[in-house]
């Protein structure tokens, strides 16, 4: 039957079809001439939309949350240095842009995958359009990573931080977290899937692991592009396994910082291609190629031979950059950018100095800032000058000249672990002021500390250490080490060092709590036995004074300075001024100042394994390992 | 005024032609669209949304050639559509889900299209569950949430897949009512299997089956087709092309006049039984 009567009129005769047809045509063409597709009022409002649940999305706040702790992974223990930990603020944020990827990729595959893609097309707004405003919405995402990275910084600038921010490296997070969502909104255009987001993170973890391997390496030079190769990588960090000091390393941020936006670019280009979307995409897809390609040549190239030049001049002439501070007969050298810090290292040893009787203070200690010489990363010296630093290093460690110089690098303990940073610099004061060796020249025996040691001490000795103690107190003969057991100048010296400040109290508190120290029973295959465990110093300053590796302190002067840290530091003060000149002969056994001190003798590992059950074995070969054992096979410092 | 007119509109699917020259034009008014399934509805309104381009023939919508992009913007912009399976963001509210449309119907000024999102959810009834997530919706309701959403912004053309699917009774009346006020100033298109609805709600009618325009009249006119062969019966008539009992205790025959019974006055069922021949009683028993 064909189409007739009611409203439904049939179709008309070809020739008046044709005429109307025409006419409608003519209509219609001249009316499509001022046709307005919908713009930005429209993408505005979608953006407003689409932004809003993109941060209000838990992957989002889960994001965030682990950015924050991963800031505080990166950054919590040690005070903040604006120009090292820029960077590790952009790495931060990797936890969020991996959720924007994830968030904007489900965003931009919703009308797909809830199969709304039919209601959108009948509507005037193009898919083009939608896919627009899916990329414009990062715009949130990008001010809730600007929000994050203010966070951070307010965090460290609440702990007068030290040195100036990189602008690039500070835009290089909320510009990752950019360039992620943008592939999260492509990907959902190529193949609109829920579990490609989360396939791609995956597969961005691993880009991002596989590039900066180099720089777990131990990578002395940044001289070659193929050592530049990790700056592919969405983020670089300083270094992956230690300290390498911001000062010796020539970071492209600004290269990478263009290189990430023409990623961005070319991503969102191809995101909108994919949706139909033609208008301004050469240009948009040219502009960001070139700055891939330009910022790829940037971050490539290695660093010149005159900038490589100018950093070896901080290393190998310090002088010449470093400003100096004297204080209280404490000399500080400092980097420009570090000289905020002079008040943190002068707190320790100001209080060390405060312990110590007017009259047997120190006045030579230098407090000296260096980079070091060993880099767990790359760093932008040349090779000769690695080498010398090295040299340089081995011949300190020798420590040909005698003098107090501290030697502290870029990083300070924060909160818990300022202690650790702070002990070391309040020990050297207190090792020097009672008399313990600061050099290896000081290490040298006269010949009535021989004739002494010959009559007092050799004969105590077991057999097998008595021709080796012989033969290295020999007159002249410079010792490679000592230690400093049973003697009370060491408890007063880590006593002085302990009560300088609050932090220096709490970390050799804290280290004897944790200290295991005396015997230790166990049972293995059916047996019970002992062994000494603990070590014999459980102190291990950040910053250890100088010789510290050579003077063995003794575990029990430890415990007991730790003890006389509960008592009030008046009192016990007091007993050492007292008695300082009898405190600081080398002579003087510990067990002599316990009465003054109010100390109870601790007990020996001898009584220790005097008191041991029948049925518990000592551990073999660990019997000449206990202290005294120790002690009689290690010469007592001098 | 002729806002739809369709000639010899032809749509392939590989080797399959789900469309096979479909010739119809339709004015202001409600137009309902019927056929068995697969006869070509849902592609036929896919054509008319501007969703699906033709193989061949010839559309024009609100006097536009779709197959223009200027023209297809402003037919978009006058149109409302409801598909066949509307999809649904179930994580969206009721209200963020129309609105979402809104915007994307061009909407832009804030505060009026938050006016029209409410106006059309209260207009299906949804006003009070505005701010319900959509997954906890009913079937029936998401389909009002569907037809909420075409009715925005007061379109020229409404194109409606089925739109009574999945509706109670009272829903259903409802949505009679909402259809027969919109009707009054503008095209509706509505493809249904309920020939009550066509019945209650359509000045026109066109039957489609294989992709083709069997029918194109009023809903009387359509029954008119079976005229002469409806008969009610004691018994159930043994050569009956469709006979079923009915609620009074007699036997509603369609075909031939059994014996010992009376020539009832057709329906629209009746007319769209016969129109469609063996083929729809085989689907109708």
């Amino acid at each position: 039957m064909g189409a007739s009567g009611g409203a439904v009129t049939a179709v008309p005769e070809p020739a008046v079809a044709e005429g109307i047809r025409l006419l409608a045509r003519t209509v219609v063409a001249l009316e499509s001439v001022t046709v307005k597709r919908p713009g930005w009022p429209v993408a505005v409002q979608l953006v407003r939309r689409e932004g809003r649940r993109m941060i209000r999305h838990p992957v989002m706040w889960g994001g965030a949350l682990l950015s924050l702790a991963l800031f505080g992974l990166f950054t919590w223990h040690s005070a903040p240095v604006l120009h090292r930990d820029d960077a590790s603020v952009a790495g931060s944020l990797l936890p969020l842009a991996a959720a924007a990827l994830i968030v904007a990729n489900l965003a931009a595959s919703r009308a797909a995958r809830n199969a709304t893609e039919e209601l959108y097309e009948a509507t005037s707004s193009s898919t083009g359009l939608r896919t627009f405003a899916h990329l414009l919405a990062l715009g949130h995402a990008a001010g809730l990573a600007v929000a994050l990275v203010a966070a951070m910084f307010a965090f460290m600038l609440a702990d007068a931080p030290v040195g100036t921010p990189n602008a690039a490296e500070v835009a290089t997070g909320p510009v990752v977290v950019v360039l992620f969502g943008a592939v999260g909104v492509a990907l959902a255009r190529w193949r609109p899937h829920p579990a490609l987001g989360p396939l791609a993170v995956v597969v961005a973890v691993a880009v991002q692991i596989l590039l900066v391997q180099p720089i777990v390496d131990d990578v002395a030079t940044t001289s070659t592009v193929v050592t530049r190769l990790p700056w592919l990588a969405p983020w670089v960090p300083l270094s992956l396994t230690g300290d390498v000091p911001p000062e010796l390393v020539i970071r492209p941020a600004a290269w990478h910082v263009l290189y990430l936006a023409g990623l961005t670019a070319v991503v969102a280009a191809f995101a909108l291609a994919r949706s139909g979307w033609r208008a301004r995409l050469v240009p948009v897809f040219v502009a960001g190629a070139v700055a891939v390609a330009l910022g790829t040549i940037g971050q490539l190239t290695p660093s010149s031979g005159s900038q490589r030049a100018q950093l070896a001049s901080l290393i190998e002439h310090p002088e010449d950059h470093q400003v100096c501070e004297e204080r209280r007969g404490v000399t500080y050298c400092a980097y420009p950018a570090y000289t905020a810090w002079i008040d943190r290292w002068a707190a320790p040893i100001e209080g060390a100095l405060d312990g110590i009787p007017a009259g047997a203070r120190p006045d030579n200690i230098v407090v000296r800032q260096t980079f070091g010489s060993y880099f767990e990363g790359p760093v932008d010296l040349p090779q000769a000058t690695l080498r010398r630093a090295m040299r340089a290093e081995h011949r300190a460690s020798r420590d040909q000249e005698p003098g107090t110089t501290i030697r502290t690098g870029t990083r300070w303990g924060r909160g818990r672990t300022e202690g650790g940073y702070a002990i070391g610099l309040a020990l050297t004061v207190a090792m020097e002021a009672v008399g313990l060796p600061s050099s290896r020249a000081e290490m040298v025996p006269t010949e009535d500390e021989i004739a002494e040691f010959k009559t007092s001490v050799l004969p105590t000795l077991d057999e097998r250490f008595r021709a080796k103690a012989e033969q290295a107190w020999r007159p002249g003969r410079r010792l490679y080490s000592c230690t400093t057991l049973h003697q009370a100048r060491a408890m007063a010296a880590l006593w002085i060092a302990g009560q300088a400040t609050p932090a220096t109290r709490a970390t050799v508190t804290r280290s004897a709590a944790e200290s295991s120290y005396g015997l230790q029973i166990y049972d293995a295959q059916g047996k019970r036995y002992a062994a000494y465990v603990g070590s014999f110093m459980p102190l291990y300053p950040e910053v250890p004074p100088p010789m510290w590796d050579r003077v063995s302190m003794g575990d029990v002067e430890f415990h007991y300075a730790a003890r006389l840290l509960s008592r009030p530091d008046d009192e016990v003060g007091a007993v050492f001024a007292q008695r300082w000149d009898e405190l600081t002969e080398p002579t003087t056994l510990t067990e002599s100042f316990l009465d003054d001190l109010g100390l109870a003798p601790h007990v020996t590992i001898e009584e220790q394994i005097a008191r041991l059950p029948d049925d518990v074995e000592l551990e073999r070969g660990r019997r000449n390992w206990t202290p005294d054992a120790f002690f009689a096979q290690t010469i007592p410092c001098f | 005024m002729t806002n739809v007119h369709v000639e010899g509109v032809v749509k392939r699917f590989g080797s399959t032609r789900a469309l096979d020259g479909v010739s119809f034009e339709a004015g202001a008014g409600i137009t309902g669209l019927l056929g068995p399934n697969g006869a070509g509805k849902t592609t036929l309104l896919r054509v008319l949304a501007t969703v699906m381009a033709p193989s061949a023939g010839e559309v024009r919508i609100l006097g536009r050639n779709p197959a223009s992009p200027r023209d297809r913007l402003e037919i978009r912009r006058r149109l409302g559509y409801m598909p066949q399976e509307p999809g649904f963001h179930k994580n969206f509210t009721v209200f963020e889900f129309v609105d979402y449309v809104a915007i994307l119907k061009e909407m832009t000024d804030r505060r009026e299209r938050h006016a029209e999102v409410a106006r059309v959810l209260q207009a299906v009834g949804l006003g009070e569950v505005e701010s319900r997530k959509i997954k906890v919706l009913s079937g029936g309701m998401r389909r009002r949430v569907a037809l909420a959403q075409a009715l925005l912004g007061e379109p020229e053309l409404m194109i409606l897949d089925e739109p009574t699917a999945g509706l109670d009774p009272e829903q259903r009346l409802r949505f009679r009512e909402t259809m027969s006020h919109l009707g009054e100033d503008r095209s509706i298109i509505l493809s249904t299997h309920q020939t009550e609805d066509v019945a209650a709600l359509c000045p026109r009618v066109i039957v489609m089956n294989h992709g083709r325009t069997l029918f194109a009249g009023t809903p009387r006119e359509l029954a008119e087709v079976a005229r002469g062969s409806v008969w009610l019966s004691p018994e159930r008539a043994p050569d009956a092309r469709l006979s079923y009992r009915t609620g009074e205790g007699r036997y509603r025959n369609i075909g031939a006049a059994p014996e010992h019974a009376d020539l009832v006055d057709p329906t629209v069922e009746d007319g769209y039984l016969m129109l469609l021949g063996e083929e729809a009683f085989v689907e109708a028993a």
